[in-house]
This record gives structure tokens, C-alpha cells and sequence, in this order.
């Protein structure tokens, strides 16, 4: 009589259930070998993912995804030679350049200049040392996320008259103020008085440098008090999320025609993409990632031996057993299914308990580190998938030998 | 009664014996639950042996600018990198402090200079270039003639400079050994020229290969020096000044303070204002990095650990499983007047063979992978220290008497009756 291949598997698995039921505690211990590796490598691809997106987060408060700058020269991985050259060739950026930038646009790019340094800022007798202040236009806010909690950002009116009016960090603002609501008062820079119209809300820090201890002001005012700045910064946004290309392409050709330049010279001046911006994060993650991945696999392979012994044991008591079966009829595949639905299902067990584990740790380190932590569907599913196999690894040399029981010498066993 | 006179030395001898029986009668399972305690060790190990080669050598690479030399910088951190945005505005310290430390300082027994030059000048990048072979991967360096000597750098080939070279600012050179090989391959460098900025100088010595560093690099292989003298007149412009100040023997700390306090008088601060110079040693250097990668490298150990305890369960897996097969015999033992000591004795002894066995066989095989991860990777160390293999061993055996601790238990707290009745 022939059955079914779905029956039979189902057989497989009762029987190896029953096996694996019938010998708790050595079960217990290889898929708790199983739990422990799958929660370690489960526990390390959420908190190496979760660190990247909390820099990213963060990241992308200065420096949105869609996002980019048109600069004089971006320093980061070029030789030594080719930045000196970028510096001979390539002329400073102006307010006349972003003026030009501006004037065509064609509503595809919002452009905001950007000049920073760091200065003391007081107010009464208390200063916040090395404040970094930016000059710069109305329409950074609609680049950046800036994020008002009181007040407003410098107007279009205030810009072109040079206002002394100043949006405040939230580190400037309880260092200066300590609790008390900063708009309207005077803070000083550089020793100008200029009026805070505007707070914001608390941003953290990317890359290391906080973002908190920023002071926003006219690029007027800001080339009154330090001079015109070498070069500036032109910070651009497609308004329309989906003509970030197009936007870039926009920025390149007007920059291009603006210096006059003929087809096919080389661009006199650099665009900072998102891409490089967010390479950094995530090269540390990729390297963090490159040292912790080989040792967490380590785990899984002594996990995959633990389970081999535990189902080996159980072939060796049933020895007997599985004599007899292959006496009345049962085939060698048959026995082998068994012994492997019986390894698999411990270290499946094993790895359910582990990804539980692990979305518990996951949220009680969420609160003290800070960083928003919890498994994802794909992580489940690949630590399922890795548990799995690593049932059928544990469990290929025990199916073998049970395959190749001596079926009279097994009988004759006692 | 024999078992009331036995000492626990031959209770221990036949424990043992009685352990290496139950691991020889069953091959397979002993081999299985060794391979998960090897597994574990070879990870503890060669992360430890890894972690302990880098910090080693990039201590080294600090103690080689002098262990009786404290720095003096006046921004907080690398030379070489461009200062911090809170930093900015503190003023370089001056070449010629160096001569008031060393008359004024009665600790101090000589100061030597270094201006480092930048590696753009007037939106030029500096290249050396001898012959067709040209790099950038040089760093220009400004040295007073007592360099060498208070740095202590070991020459392969040439001499230091002379103090008249120095006030006659002479085109002369001396090349580290990554830059005389990009430049002379491996021919010497000492009287050959090289162009700097579009002058010639004449290399008048090389240095040896710097021992330590950072995966295999060192940036000190690719300096470039020249005397002080010719860094004055050739880039005048260049400011960047490190003061190494040696003390006399036994008086760091003496030349330290007086060090402090010099710069302090020639730096006109006030009583309340804070030093705008930062002072360092080789220590202190390194003892700062010790307290970052001391976190770093618990988090990985700790990491590498999970293996270890696996294979510590799979070592309370084999126990479990004996201690289950042999229920009757354990009965029997009992009730023939074996005392419950014994039989923990007994498993323990099985447990921490196996778990023993299991790390030296470990360690072995960390010592082996070390030796060829050394030889393969370039700029990768996995020596594997002495006490890193004692404490693997020792790591093994805690694990097999922690892991077999319960299962032996189990084994001592059974009812004679009972586990005779077992079937």
C-alpha cells in the first residue's frame, strides 16, 4: 500500500513530535541552544540596524533624503591631488550665484544659501560658548526640518533687510534662558543684539556634532558681523518629492550656465548628494556589522552540534525500534525523514523561543538606550529559515546512521 | 567500610577513571559535546587574541615617540587633523617656547620640535617625487636637529640633521621607510634627491619600520622631514607645532608640572582661565584609548562568550543523557554504600573532562587559525597572547563544572530504590 507523500511527512513529524516530547530535558536543552544563538544574531541585526536608523534619523534632520548641496568643492574620498585642484579651479559660491540659482529655479528647486561659524552667544551674564551660527534665508525652512516648538523662522522681508533677528537650538535656549520663553528677548552675537523670533524643538545629534546648538540669521546680518564667508553653501530641494532628479539636473545646468560654461568642460563646483551624506553612517554599521556577523554565526554552529548530539542519542536508544520498523517494511527514506522532522523540529521550537527572547530584550534595551528597537517581519522570518536548516544540518549524520541500522543486528540488540 | 577510609584522592583517581570510561564507551556523543566547547573557545580566543594584537600594537605606536616625553599641542587630539569647532580659535604654540622650557625647566632636559605642514599649501597639494615615481600619501614635517634623539626613532640608513643645517635651512631630508620605498624602491634612499614643492632636497636619512600601528599602518613610515630652519623659509605660513619634551629620568611628572606652568606664563593666562594647550604622554595617550576600546571589546568578548555557553549546554545535554542511561547503575552504586559526594564527584569529574578536553583542543586550534590569519591577512595579528590561553582553559573548565552541575546533582539526589526499580 502506498501512501501519500503529505501523510507521510505528517507521520514523520507525529512520530519525531512524540520522540522529541517523550525525552523532555534533553530536547529542552538543544532548543535552548537553538533559542540562545538565534536571539544573539537576532538581538545583533536589530541593534546594528536600529543604531543606522537612529543616525540616519537624526542625519536627516540636517541633511534630508532628498536633499542636496551645491558647493564649492565635498572633500570626502578624493585623492589629495584632485582636492587641490577642485580648490585652484573651482571659484567660491556667492549671494549672486544663489540670486541666479534662484531666478530659475522654474518652481523645480527651493534653494537656501548657507554660511556657518562658531561664535560665544549671551544674553544678560550667561554664554553659550561656540554656538554655531548660520546665516541664512527663509527658505531653509522648507528645506530642512527644522523644527519650531515656539515662535517662527526668519521671514522673506526680514532677509532682505538685514534683520537682527535670530531662531535659537534648544541647548541655546536653556542655557540662556534656563526655562523661561527666550522670544522677544535679546540675545547677543558677536556682540550685535539680535531678537529671538523663533525656538526649536530638541534634534539630537548627527554625527557626532549636535544639533542643538544652532543660531539661525539673515545671511545679511550674518556677513555684517564676520564679513562675506569664503564660500557658501546652497542648500536645494525639489518641492515635489518625486523631481528630486530632476531638481539636481535643474541645479547643475543653471550653476553651469551661470559660470559660463561650455559643453563638455568639466562642472567648476561640487553637488553633495544624499548618498555620500549617509555613507559614513552607514560604512560603521557595515564594519560593526563585518565583526560581529562572524561571531554570532560561531553561536549558531555550536547550537547546530548541540542539536546533532541530542538527536544522535535519540537514534542510538532506537536502534531496536527502528530495526524492527525497517524489518516490517519502512523505508530507509522514511526513517531518515523522521530523524531529520525530528531535528528540524527542535531547533524550530528553539528558534521561535529565541526570536520571542529577542523582541523581549530588544524592548526592555529600547527606554535605556534610547534607540527605537524591534524585530522586523524579514528578521523573524530568516531567523526562522536559519533555525531550520540549521535542524536539518544538526540532523543529516544522525539520519544517516539511522539509515544504515544493521536491521538483524539492531533486532538482535538488547 | 572501604568508602569511609578512601581519601578523596583515590575517590578522585576513580572518578576519574570511571569518566574515562563513560567518555571511551560512548565516542560519538563525547565528540559532539567536545566540538561545541571547542567551537566556543576557538571564538573566545581568537576575538581576544585579536582585540589584545591591535591594542598592543597601536600602544606600541604611541610608545614609540618616547615614554619619557610629554607632548605639548595646542588643540585636544590628533596633529593632524584639523582642530575641533571649540578649538578653533586657540593659537598655535611657538617653536621658540621650546627653548624657554629647556633653560627654565629644571626637570626638563630637552625639547625637541616638530611643525607639521599641511598636506594642501596655497591650494597646492605636496607630493614628494624621485624620479617617475611620485606619492601623496606623504606627510611634511618640520624637525629641530635633537629630533631623533628625543624622539628616538632608529635610523636604517644615514644620520639625523645638524643644527646648522637647521639655521641655514638646508634642502635636506629624511624619509620614513613606506615613503623611501614608493620613492627608491628598494634601493637605500640616503644620497638620492626628491622633489618637495618644486625644490630638491638630498636625502640624508632613512628611518627604520616603525613597530606598531594601527592594522599594519603607521603614518610615521611616511614622513617627510626636513629641518626646521628650511620649514620657516620654505612654507612660512605654517604654524602647527608639537613640542616634545623630554624629561629627565625619573621626573616626568616634576617636568610635567613645570611644563604647564611655563606654558601657562609664556601663554600670558590668567590664575582663573584654563590651559588653551593640551599636555599628553605616551600613558596618558594610551590609557584614554583603553577606556573606549576596554567597551568595545567587552561587548565583542561578551558576544563571543554565547558560543562558549552553548557549548556549555551541550555539554549539560551529554551529562543529562548519561545520568539518565545510567540511572540503574547509579542505584546500585548507592545502595551498595557509594556516598551521594562520590556520585557528584563522579559526573562532575565526566563533565569537566569533556569540557577540559574540549578547550584544549580549542585553544589549539585558535593557536593554529592565529598563526595563519597572521601569515594571510596583511596588518592582522591573531598572536595568541599566554594568558589568553590560560584563561580559555580555565574559561572550559568553569563552563564543565557550571554546566554539569545540575545533571550530577540530579544523578546524587536519585533514591536508591527507585533508580534500582528503573528499567
Amino acid at each position: 500500500m502506498r501512501r501519500s507523500g503529505f501523510s507521510s511527512y505528517r507521520e514523520a513529524i507525529g512520530q519525531a513530535a512524540r520522540s522529541a516530547i517523550a525525552n523532555r530535558l534533553r530536547t529542552f536543552l538543544g532548543g535552548l541552544a537553538i533559542a540562545v544563538a538565534v536571539a544573539t544574531i537576532a538581538i545583533v541585526v536589530e541593534g546594528l540596524d536600529g543604531f543606522a536608523r537612529y543616525s540616519r534619523l537624526t542625519s536627516a534632520r540636517a541633511f534630508g533624503s532628498d536633499t542636496f548641496v551645491v558647493t564649492r568643492v565635498v572633500s570626502a574620498n578624493i585623492s589629495r591631488r584632485a582636492l587641490a585642484d577642485k580648490l585652484t579651479r573651482n571659484p567660491a559660491i556667492r549671494r549672486s550665484d544663489v540670486r541666479f540659482l534662484d531666478r530659475f529655479a522654474a518652481g523645480r528647486v527651493v534653494y537656501a544659501p548657507l554660511a556657518q561659524r562658531s561664535a560665544d552667544v549671551t544674553a544678560g551674564n550667561r554664554t553659550y560658548e561656540n554656538a554655531s551660527v548660520g546665516g541664512t534665508s527663509a527658505a531653509l525652512l522648507e528645506i530642512r526640518d527644522l523644527g519650531l516648538e515656539r515662535g517662527r523662522f526668519l521671514s522673506r522681508d526680514e532677509e532682505e533687510r538685514a534683520a537682527q533677528v535670530a531662531v535659537i537650538g534648544a541647548d541655546i535656549a536653556s542655557a540662556l534662558f534656563a526655562g523661561l520663553d527666550p522670544l522677544g528677548k535679546a540675545v547677543r552675537v558677536a556682540g550685535r543684539r539680535f531678537e529671538v523670533i523663533g525656538v526649536q524643538t530638541r534634534q539630537g545629534s548627527a554625527g557626532g556634532a549636535s544639533l542643538d546648538k544652532n543660531v539661525w540669521i539673515p545671511l545679511q546680518a550674518f556677513e555684517r558681523l564676520f564679513g562675506a564667508p569664503e564660500s557658501l553653501q546652497v542648500f536645494a530641494r525639489a518641492p515635489d518629492p518625486a523631481g528630486s532628479a530632476r531638481a539636481e539636473a535643474q541645479a547643475v545646468t543653471t550653476m553651469r550656465a551661470r559660470r559660463q560654461l561650455r559643453p563638455g568642460a568639466a562642472d567648476n563646483f561640487d553637488l553633495l548628494l544624499p548618498e555620500a551624506a549617509r555613507g559614513f553612517v552607514d560604512r560603521i554599521a557595515e564594519r560593526a556589522g563585518a565583526a560581529a556577523a562572524p561571531i554570532s554565526i560561531m553561536a549558531l554552529l555550536a547550537a547546530i552540534v548541540v542539536v546533532t548530539n541530542t538527536t544522535l542519542v535519540s537514534v542510538t536508544q532506537r536502534t531496536r525500534e527502528i530495526g524492527i520498523r525497517r524489518a516490517l517494511g519502512a523505508s530507509r527514506r522514511h526513517i531518515v525523514s523522521e530523524v531529520l522532522a525530528e531535528a528540524s523540529l527542535i531547533a524550530v521550537a528553539g528558534g521561535l523561543v529565541g526570536v520571542i527572547a529577542a523582541q523581549i530584550a530588544l524592548a526592555v534595551a529600547e527606554e535605556p538606550l534610547g534607540l527605537s528597537l524591534s524585530l522586523r517581519v524579514s528578521t523573524v522570518v530568516w531567523s526562522l529559515l536559519a533555525a531550520g536548516s540549521s535542524g536539518i544540518v544538526a540532523g543529516w549524520y544522525p539520519a544517516r546512521r539511522a539509515a544504515r541500522v544493521n536491521v538483524i543486528a539492531a533486532i538482535r540488540l538488547e | 567500610m572501604p568508602a569511609r577510609v578512601r581519601t578523596w584522592r583515590s575517590m578522585v583517581r576513580e572518578a576519574a577513571w570511571l569518566a574515562v570510561d563513560s567518555v571511551r564507551s560512548q565516542p560519538a556523543r563525547s565528540f559532539l559535546a567536545i566540538l561545541g566547547i571547542v567551537i566556543g573557545i576557538v571564538t573566545v580566543v581568537l576575538v581576544t587574541a585579536v582585540l589584545a594584537n591591535v591594542r598592543n600594537s597601536v600602544a606600541l605606536l604611541f610608545r614609540e615617540l618616547g615614554t619619557e616625553n610629554i607632548f605639548a599641542f595646542h588643540l585636544t587630539g590628533d596633529p593632524y587633523q584639523p582642530a575641533s569647532e571649540q578649538e578653533a580659535r586657540r593659537k598655535p604654540l611657538k617653536p621658540a617656547f621650546a627653548d624657554e622650557l629647556a633653560r627654565a625647566g629644571s626637570a626638563v632636559r630637552e625639547v625637541a620640535v616638530q611643525v607639521i605642514v599641511p598636506p594642501i599649501v596655497n591650494n597646492r597639494a605636496l607630493t614628494a617625487r624621485a624620479g617617475d615615481n611620485e606619492t601623496d600619501t606623504v606627510l611634511v614635517e618640520g624637525q629641530s636637529a635633537n629630533f631623533f634623539e628625543v624622539a628616538g626613532a632608529e635610523f636604517a640608513a644615514g644620520r639625523p640633521f645638524t643644527d646648522l643645517e637647521s639655521r641655514a635651512a638646508a634642502h635636506v631630508a629624511i624619509v620614513g621607510s613606506s615613503l623611501a620605498r614608493a620613492l627608491y624602491g628598494s634601493a637605500s634612499a640616503v644620497g638620492k634627491s626628491l622633489v618637495l614643492a618644486g625644490e630638491t632636497y638630498v636625502v640624508v636619512g632613512e628611518t627604520a619600520p616603525r613597530k606598531g600601528g594601527f592594522f599594519g599602518e603607521n603614518r610615521q613610515d611616511s614622513v617627510l622631514a626636513i629641518p626646521m630652519g628650511t620649514v620657516a623659509r620654505r612654507f612660512p605660513d605654517v604654524e602647527t607645532t608639537v613640542l616634545y619634551i623630554r624629561s629627565r629620568p625619573g621626573m616626568r611628572q616634576q617636568a610635567w608640572n613645570e611644563t604647564e606652568t611655563i606654558l601657562r606664563r609664556l601663554r600670558r593666562l590668567g590664575p582663573d582661565q584654563e590651559n588653551d594647550f593640551t599636555l599628553s604622554t605616551s600613558e596618558s595617550i594610551i590609557r584614554t584609548l583603553d577606556d573606549i576600546s576596554a567597551r568595545v571589546g567587552l561587548v565583542t568578548i561578551a558576544l563571543a562568550a554565547v558560543s562558549l555557553i552553548i557549548g556549555g549546554i551541550g555539554i549539560a545535554n551529554v551529562m543529562i543523557i548519561s545520568v539518565t542511561e545510567r540511572t540503574r547503575e547509579i542505584g546500585t552504586r548507592l545502595a551498595i554504600g557509594a556516598r551521594r559526594r562520590e556520585v557528584l564527584g563522579q559526573f562532575l569529574i565526566e563533565a569537566a573532562l569533556l569540557s577540559t578536553l574540549g578547550g584544549a583542543a580549542g585553544v589549539l586550534v585558535a593557536l593554529g587559525m592565529g598563526v595563519v590569519l597572521t601569515w594571510f591577512v596583511s596588518g592582522f595579528s591573531a598572536v595568541v597572547p599566554v594568558w589568553a590561553i590560560i584563561a580559555g582553559l580555565a574559561a572550559s573548565l568553569g563552563v564543565g563544572v557550571t554546566a554539569g552541575y545540575w545533571p550530577a546533582s540530579r544523578a546524587a539526589a536519585l533514591d536508591p530504590i527507585e533508580a534500582l526499580r528503573y528499567e
